[in-house]
């Protein structure tokens, strides 16, 4: 058998085992460059007139069929959101431009079938029974295994992968990034409302994955890629996983791809946003690749859920518990003391921009103070929808 | 009370009879949903039951007790139709806008060329084209409500239906200008008619120029998010309504223009549906079951007038049809589905809110049969193929099969 047909049956051995129609599978872990990145986004599609979810993402899809681009999209689980995905990045400026590229071109397609395209993690008052299901097998049997959780994950998040060289760097990686997952929940925070209330949590979005079993983090005790494998297969034999996707952890291993992938974000804003949060988590990994063999010291837990909680809650105004030193210290604080460091030791010429981006994100309470203030301002729910969307319409830049 | 007197008194009550109407329509479209059948029915088969077909107890007579009541019930379901209108989309989606102005435009010439065909004098082949421009927005916005449909199609035919609206007032005012001019009780020149009717619109848009400006600074007044003021809403609706009952102006083009206007100039918190929803599903029933009142089967449904009505309904679908090819937000089955659903038409008193009701008496005996037997298929037709073109298209939702 070559190489083609081999690597023809892996991937369909792994899409059987994504929709739960073939046994457990995890891939090979594929070799990468270490800190190239690739970004995801779950977007809204709006209804123009109430700035309601709108099921419209199967015809949007269908005219971006059409586009030859560089850049992928898909759909999601319900019919009102859709996930674009960037080619392979190397810089600030290249992720800025392509996430244009994606903005201005989903945009044009949503309008010419009559929505309206949204960033920001949760919808501010749109009723999860209302959802629809993407006519898709894969996504029926998500309904079928977890039921109303299914329609309530109409969360709109932001993903970012990292290329981690080897597998068992990847686990490291995987532990380093996760320490600091809490400060990009505070950064991306920009989900004050659910389900037409205010929630009283910045990000409204990050407490949602919490409901799926297999949420959380990677444990502690692995630290290679052959412990990983021997977890998974754990897990698998009890039927408890089938794939890599089955993991809802908020920093986890994306095998087929080479990366670590970052999950905590809520889909920001407006596309720049995205484009330097992600630089940000890729400056770190670079930082933590050049100390080979150094793993986190702290093993708490509890610790984690401490930070992920007040970050979620408090967004950037939020405190946080540093692992590795046990200080107690203002997100902001934190943030800041790691791109003076980062921007330092940055090869990336566009780092500067994307520095100064975040520094705009910490402002006025971030995005989801932004939000809030708008509604102090008498602005209601659908008033709020509206705004986020022109925000993310607009091709003005950030900062 | 013996039971003859109780009997008479209630059939003397209009508001009575009504009240029993609705209530029968209720009770059998609700029965009528539970086997998936449309709702509307319901008030089809109540409307024939009480009505001219039946046992006539609503007739014309008593509808022009209702007049002022029905005139802006009617007048209100346009104001919804306008506010469905997404100038913006309408006028910036290029192929998608100009097939729907395509579509408006063709259904109606295409009704005329195909009722001169059939024989018609042109005048009133012409005249009758341009109410047949209109989609119903009662069967389209009942049936959308009804079906729980969403979506780009849903979106689209309900621009259409304000798009196909205005421009069949608009037609019309031309076309009625001519008919009452030159038609069998003509009366007056052209030129003094068009002034008439053209006026009626123009001071029917002033009216909702200046009801909007009202509400509006009303609005700004007092900053409360939209959901604390359908009130208000209501308030300019109601100006807007006695303006024209009092200025002969066109009711229906100034609550129309003021959905319109309130779509597309306002902004913030644009957003009324749950508030007016209950109501807006009781007054679809209610007008529906009118129209099908008047419906007299056996005086409509014979001889060659239903022939040419069926050709009629046909070609305006083929017309439909063939008008959205262009679009590319829509694909073919949805093409078809829009087709379908886009197949209601209005009565001539459906665009002009006066006593006529449905008939306008200026047209020859053999044009008034053919439009009665159009009538009369929309009634039992229009819903079930809306109900069809909403389920071809996708759309509609009733919660998870799976």
């Amino acid at each position: 058998m070559n190489d083609e047909a081999l690597g023809k049956l892996k991937q369909d051995a792994q899409a059987q085992a994504v929709s739960g129609q073939g046994p457990a599978y995890l891939p090979d872990f594929k070799p990468s460059t270490i800190g190239t990145m690739g970004i995801e986004l779950e977007l809204m599609v709006l209804d123009r007139l109430t700035y309601d979810l709108f099921p419209a993402a199967p015809d949007i899809l269908r005219l971006l069929d059409k586009h030859d681009k560089p850049w992928v999209h898909t759909p999601e689980i319900t019919t009102s959101m859709l996930e674009v995905a960037t080619a392979i990045l190397t810089s600030f400026d290249e992720a800025a431009e392509q996430l244009e590229h994606i903005r201005t071109t989903v945009q044009r397609a949503a309008f010419e079938v009559g929505a309206s395209i949204s960033g920001g993690g949760a919808h501010p008052f749109q009723k999860w029974n209302e959802q629809r299901i993407y006519p898709k097998e894969r996504y029926f049997a998500s309904e079928r295994k977890f039921g109303y959780l299914a329609k309530l994950f109409t969360v709109f998040g932001m993903h970012v992968h990292i290329g981690a060289g080897t597998p068992d760097e990847a686990m490291r990686l995987c532990a380093w990034l996760t320490q600091r997952a809490p400060l990009f929940i505070a950064l991306s925070a920009n989900s004050p409302c659910w389900q037409g209330e205010v929630s009283g949590f910045c990000s409204s979005r990050s407490n949602v994955v919490g409901a799926f079993p297999m949420s959380g983090i990677l444990p502690y005790e692995i630290r290679t890629w052959d412990d990983f494998r021997a977890h998974f297969d754990g897990l698998a034999a009890h039927g408890i996983v089938n794939s890599i996707k089955d993991f809802y952890w908020d920093v986890r291993p994306k095998p087929e791809y080479g990366t670590i992938e970052l999950r905590v974000l809520d889909t920001p804003l407006k596309p720049v946003y995205a484009a330097a949060l992600a630089c940000y988590a890729r400056e770190l990994c670079l930082e933590w690749a050049d100390q080979p063999g150094r793993w986190p010291g702290s093993t708490s837990r509890e610790l984690y859920i401490w930070n992920r909680f007040n970050a979620a809650r408090d967004g950037v105004d939020a405190s946080w518990i540093d692992p590795e030193t046990g200080v107690s210290m203002p997100a902001a604080e934190a943030i800041r003391a790691d791109l003076e460091r980062l921007r330092r030791r940055s090869q990336d010429p566009g780092f500067a921009k994307a520095c100064d981006v975040i520094e705009h994100l910490m402002r006025d309470g971030g995005q989801a103070g932004w939000l809030r203030a708008h509604l102090d301002a008498g602005g209601g729910m659908n008033d709020l929808a509206r705004m986020a969307s022109e925000m993310f319409e607009d091709d003005a830049a950030a900062a | 009370m013996n039971d003859e007197l109780s009997t008479s008194l209630w059939l003397l009550s209009p508001l009575a009879v009504l009240g029993a109407g609705l209530m029968l329509a209720l009770v059998i479209g609700l029965t009528l949903q539970r086997f998936r059948i449309p709702k509307l029915y319901g008030a089809v088969i109540a409307g024939l039951l009480l009505g001219a077909t039946g046992g006539g107890f609503i007739d014309r007579a008593l509808l022009t007790q209702f007049q002022e009541l029905l005139n802006g019930a009617a007048a209100l379901v346009l104001f919804e139709v306008g506010r469905k209108m997404d100038l913006a989309w309408l006028l910036r989606s290029g192929r998608q806008g100009a097939s729907l102005l395509l579509a408006t435009l063709l259904r109606g010439a295409a009704a005329a060329v195909a009722l001169g065909l059939l024989g018609l004098p042109w005048g009133a082949a012409i005249f009758i084209g341009s109410i047949l421009i209109a989609v119903n927005p009662v069967i389209h916005s009942s049936m959308v409500a009804d079906e729980n449909a969403s979506g780009t199609s849903t979106f689209a035919t309900s621009n259409m239906v304000g798009l196909s609206n205005l421009v069949a007032l608009l037609a019309l005012a031309v076309t009625l200008a001519w008919t009452r001019s030159h038609g069998s009780d003509a009366g007056g020149d052209f030129a003094t008619e068009l002034l008439r009717q053209g006026g009626k619109l123009v001071v029917g848009a002033l009216i909702a120029v200046l009801s909007y400006g009202v509400y509006a600074i009303a609005t700004r007044a007092c900053k409360v998010p939209a959901t604390l003021r359908p009130g208000m809403l209501l308030a300019a609706l109601l100006i807007d309504l006695g303006l024209c009952s009092v200025m002969s102006a066109s009711a229906l083009l100034s609550l129309l223009l003021m959905g319109v206007l309130l779509r597309n100039a306002e902004k913030r918190d644009n957003v009324f549906q749950a508030q007016l929803k209950t109501a807006q599903d009781i007054g679809y029933v209610l007008l529906f079951l009118m129209s099908a009142a008047l419906v007299d089967l056996q005086q409509m449904l014979h001889g060659w007038a239903i022939l040419a009505a069926v050709t009629v309904f046909a070609v305006r679908i083929a017309a439909t049809r063939l008008a959205l090819w262009p679009g590319t937000a829509w694909d073919t089955r949805k093409q078809h589905a829009m087709a379908l659903s886009m197949c209601s038409l209005v009565s001539y008193g459906g665009l002009v809110v006066d006593n006529t009701l449905n008939a306008y008496t200026g047209l020859d005996a053999t044009s008034t049969a053919v439009m009665g037997a159009l009538l009369a298929l929309n009634v039992l037709l229009a819903p079930g193929l809306t109900w069809v073109g909403l389920h071809l298209a996708g759309e509609t939702y009733r919660g998870s099969t799976q």
